[in-house]
């Protein structure tokens, strides 16, 4: 049976710890998810693991069709973009630009400080976060 | 009803809900954890219908 529990990664150099969801809160958020980013993206984020889940995150095609999929549709979306933000409600990162200094924090109380002017790493954080949480390992 | 029917699924025995696997699916079992619950609770109903097939045709 799978717990709640933490999980790390490195993106771009800043490493991202993140908790899962309780199974109450990620069945509400998953459908929302789908809706926003379509099934077809979710599918593929989701069927990959370990190097081939690097890959993809890596691969500019894949985030731009991302952005451009979440961008299409976050107006008719309940929650539009906050979505992912509700998505790393429990996620955080030891680098987080807040002024001039750069502090480990929390993203979901650091959105905009942490992913203004760059969807491709919010789409990278938000799907790691997303295939910890809703896929069945 | 506004609970999903994954939840209903998981915590209900028949007549009584179980408080306790309600309680732990908002706190400390992730959707994973649910899936295997429901996963659970379905081996366990296709073992009970086939203990009652075999005692109606023992007969």
């Amino acid at each position: 049976m799978a717990l709640v529990s933490e999980h790390t990664t490195v993106i771009a150099g800043k490493v991202y710890t993140t908790k899962t969801f309780p199974a109450s809160q990620g069945l509400v958020l998953l459908p929302k998810l789908i809706q926003l980013l379509g099934e077809n993206l979710i599918a593929l984020f989701f069927a990959a693991s370990g190097e081939a889940l690097d890959s993809l995150l890596e691969n500019p095609e894949v985030i731009s069709k991302a952005i451009l999929t979440a961008a299409r549709n976050a107006d008719e979306v309940e929650g539009g973009w906050n979505i992912l933000r509700d998505l790393l409600r429990f996620t955080r990162c030891d680098k987080v630009k807040i002024g001039d200094v750069e502090v480990e924090a929390s993203l979901f109380d650091h959105f905009d400080d942490h992913f203004t002017g760059d969807y491709g790493l919010l789409i990278q954080v938000a799907m790691w976060a997303a295939q910890v949480s809703f896929v069945r390992p | 009803m506004n609970v999903p029917w994954q939840i209903f699924a998981a915590c209900t025995m028949g007549d009584t809900v179980d408080v306790y696997t309600y309680q732990a699916l908002h706190t400390t079992i992730d959707l994973a954890g649910l899936y295997d619950l429901l996963e659970i609770r379905d081996v366990r109903a296709s073992w009970e219908s086939a203990l009652m097939w075999n005692a109606e045709h023992s007969q």
